[in-house]
């Protein structure tokens, strides 16, 4: 596949696929897939954060829960416009993973991820002390019916499944862009030896910090579509078990690519039903997820995206056995490769 | 730079018609459920079942951390399915089979709403026959009002699940009723009683002590002293230290789980003897693990017969879990009791459709559906808005047999 295919022509495609479904799909079919692309949304932003700048964090369910959880309250408690409040859960949740990042700035690696793991651990204990302002433990309603602009044409569900389509292809493109840019190139650098980055030019603080602040806020933006699509939050549903899911899912899906992401996601939402399909019980699902995420970790270390990116290689180097000299698809932010 | 530069027109443009689309487009209109009622359906509510099958769900914490409280689930399943091997529950269409499509959310208040839109627009289920957990019901309830699907029996006891203006989300009881029972036993104990109270800070705690302050204002019982523990605590020795310090009468015991056990272990080491009164937050399983001689003065509010007692309905119950592998617990007890609640519901009703059955499953009573289980004298009330179970017997703790003994408790009704 040449470069404008990879980088153009297959990512349009799958959103003007995408974008059809409503009139394809059935209702529930169709709030699966805009829950894939939520959870896709919320496994990129811990993509951006480990896979390119090499930063750990366990804590990515407090950013998606603290988003869905403004974005709900603003609405249902201070009468905000739906928008209006999904945009200040956004820039909330940025703020947030700029202070959560500070520490990142003296600590590297599992260090780190201590923070963010508390993070975790207490964001959900939280919300139930907070009863007055969260509901507590029964949760809260968004309280208000989202209506369609008749123009569309469309019921509810599938305005916000649209609405979802739009945002998620709209961080995919913002993320791609990012990785293959100069920062994307740096962050790499800094992934790999932060003091050879430095000694190249790169700001590793400020550039710590950015990549905390828009991994945090993607997953604000999956937060907000978590609103959207549930019109309910509760503790439950963002506790360290959805910290540690999204990560199983960017480690299926390729830490290194960028959408690999949607194959984490739709691991994440189709697997369990798949696994108690063919008649495992529940209770073993997720002992075989931890099987599936050491296979992965000792085998396939760049994930789904990287084990078709190496079959893609492999069938090409079959084909063409001698082609040298041309750049590898991993640099181009399509499927990136790892490069320590 | 220059190889991103088509890329970011790309996004920016994106962005922009995001930005548009989001602008020019929804809005929102208030109340959720859109004022449910039985005369407001869509055309399936009112489709009558055909065949010989009623298709009803069941959601709740089949695996992951809360496993234990999913053993509601596989006895409402264990009791369908038993009833199924006799040729199925008598209907105003006859007998029929009760097929429960059993889903699992972990307690996890997206997925229950994600296994009920699949029962519900995907297996075309009648009713939604009993789900586990507070959050999961209340994310649900919106949805299956708005659909007419009858919400059957959740196991919780929130105050506020149900409402006129939720006709299709019924209920069997709720905490703050207990607490009501607890506080007009206190009162025919010792008008001018004192009361401490110890609670769990989480709804429900909460709703218990709301119910008990309540119920106590106007009377001359006096709340002394109040001491909330968090749901992921310890121990509650320091709660218990504050409390023994108000030489209360009695304790108005609104923990549950570990705690309580934690609680009668703090009364071992003082010199405080209250009489301990409760709903039933703190169960047969928790008491029993407290040291001896500490739980010799429980009283709790009770509907149903204790599930060790060899009454021939207890007896059938333990028969039907056991033979599905489940076991007899209290809380197993539970499911099966709104099991058999959804399954009166579905025996009443006047048609058998989604709307017939929520009709029916509103207007249970006055004699509970199947009273070889429940304490003698307990009633139901029909109607919208409120629990039907509205009274209880006060049930004593017997520590030799470790269970409740509510047969011949004071009968309590509340309003």
């Amino acid at each position: 596949m040449n470069r404008l295919q990879t980088g153009i022509v297959l990512p349009a495609a799958g959103f003007a696929a995408l974008l059809a479904l409503p009139w394809i799909l059935d209702a529930y079919t169709l709030s699966t897939v805009a829950s894939w692309l939520y959870l896709s949304l919320a496994v990129l932003s811990l993509t951006v954060l480990v896979g390119v700048s090499g930063q750990i964090s366990v804590g990515h369910a407090a950013f998606v829960g603290a988003s869905a959880y403004m974005s709900t309250i603003l609405v249902a408690d201070y009468q905000w416009n739906l928008w209006l409040a999904c945009a200040a859960a956004i820039v909330s949740t940025m703020v947030l993973g700029a202070i959560v990042s500070l520490p990142a700035l003296r600590m590297s690696g599992l260090y780190i991820a201590v923070p963010t793991i508390g993070l975790a651990l207490v964001f959900p204990t939280w919300l139930q002390a907070a009863r007055e302002v969260t509901g507590g433990y029964s949760g809260k309603a968004l309280a208000v019916q989202i209506v369609p602009p008749p123009w569309t044409g469309l019921d509810a569900a599938a305005w916000v499944y649209v609405i979802t389509v739009i945002a998620v292809a709209v961080c995919f493109v913002l993320v791609a862009c990012v990785v293959d840019s100069r920062i994307g190139r740096a962050l790499r650098a800094v992934r790999t030896n932060e003091s050879v980055a430095e000694t190249f030019g790169a700001r590793v603080a400020s550039l710590k910090v950015s990549v905390f602040v828009l991994s945090a806020g993607l997953a604000g933006v999956a937060g907000c579509l978590f609103t959207l699509q549930r019109q309910f939050v509760s503790p439950a549903d963002f506790t360290l078990l959805l910290a540690i899911s999204l990560f199983t899912g960017m480690a299926i899906g390729g830490q290194f690519s960028v959408w690999g992401a949607l194959v984490g996601g739709a691991f994440l939402q189709y697997a369990q039903g798949a696994i108690e399909d063919i008649g495992v019980d529940p209770l073993l699902v997720p002992a075989l997820y931890g099987a599936l995420l050491i296979v992965i970790v000792i085998k396939f270390r760049a994930g789904v995206a990287g084990a078709i990116h190496t079959g893609i290689v492999g069938l090409g180097r079959l084909i063409r056995p001698v082609e040298r000299g041309v750049a590898p698809a991993g640099d181009r932010g399509i499927i990136t490769r790892r490069t320590s | 730079m220059n190889r991103s530069r088509p890329r970011s027109v790309i996004s920016a443009l994106a962005c922009v018609s995001a930005l548009l689309a989001s602008a020019c487009g929804s809005t929102t209109t208030d109340d959720a459920s859109g004022g449910a009622s039985f005369d407001n359906c869509p055309d399936s509510a009112s489709a009558l079942v055909k065949g010989d099958t009623i298709k009803v769900a069941t959601t709740g914490p089949i695996s992951g951390p809360y496993a234990a409280i999913g053993e509601a689930n596989r006895a409402v399943e264990a009791y369908f399915n038993y009833y199924n091997a006799k040729g199925g529950i008598e209907t105003v269409d006859g007998r029929k089979k009760v097929e429960v499509a059993m889903f699992d959310d972990q307690y996890v208040a997206s997925k229950a709403q994600e296994n009920i839109k699949q029962a519900v627009e995907r297996d075309r289920v009648v009713a939604v026959a009993v789900q586990v957990g507070t959050a999961n019901a209340e994310a649900v309830a919106p949805y299956l009002n708005s659909t007419c699907v009858p919400q059957l029996f959740p196991v919780s006891g929130a105050t506020g699940l149900v409402a006129e203006d939720r006709p299709f989300t019924t209920q069997l009881i709720n905490y703050e009723d207990q607490a009501t029972v607890a506080a007009r036993y206190i009162e025919s104990q010792d008008p001018k009683a004192t009361v401490a109270v110890l609670y769990q800070n989480d709804d429900l705690g909460q709703s218990l002590l709301d119910g008990f302050t309540e119920a106590v204002e106007g009377t001359d019982i006096k709340i002394t002293a109040e001491e909330s523990y968090e749901p992921s605590a310890t121990t509650v020795k320091a709660q218990m230290t504050t409390l023994e310090a108000s030489g209360a009468d009695f304790l108005f015991n609104a923990s549950a789980g570990a705690a309580c056990t934690q609680m009668f272990t703090a009364l071992k080491g003082g010199s405080w003897d209250p009489q301990i009164v409760q709903g039933n937050n703190c169960n047969e399983a928790n008491i029993s693990q407290a040291p001896a001689g500490t739980t010799d003065n429980i009283s709790g509010a009770a509907y149903l017969q204790s599930p060790l007692v060899d009454t021939e309905g207890m007896e059938l119950f333990r028969e039907i879990m056991e033979s599905a592998g489940v076991k007899p617990s209290s809380t197993a007890l539970v499911g099966y009791s709104n099991a058999q609640a959804a399954a009166a519901a579905i025996s009443a009703a006047g048609e058998l459709s989604s709307i017939g059955i929520a009709k029916a499953a509103v207007d249970l009573g006055p004699e509970p559906p199947n009273p070889s289980i429940y304490l003698e004298g307990t009633t139901f009330a029909p109607g919208l808005g409120h629990p039907l179970l509205n009274s209880y017997r006060v049930a004593e703790y017997d520590a030799r047999s470790g269970s409740f003994d509510g047969v011949n408790g004071e009968l309590i009704t509340v309003d």
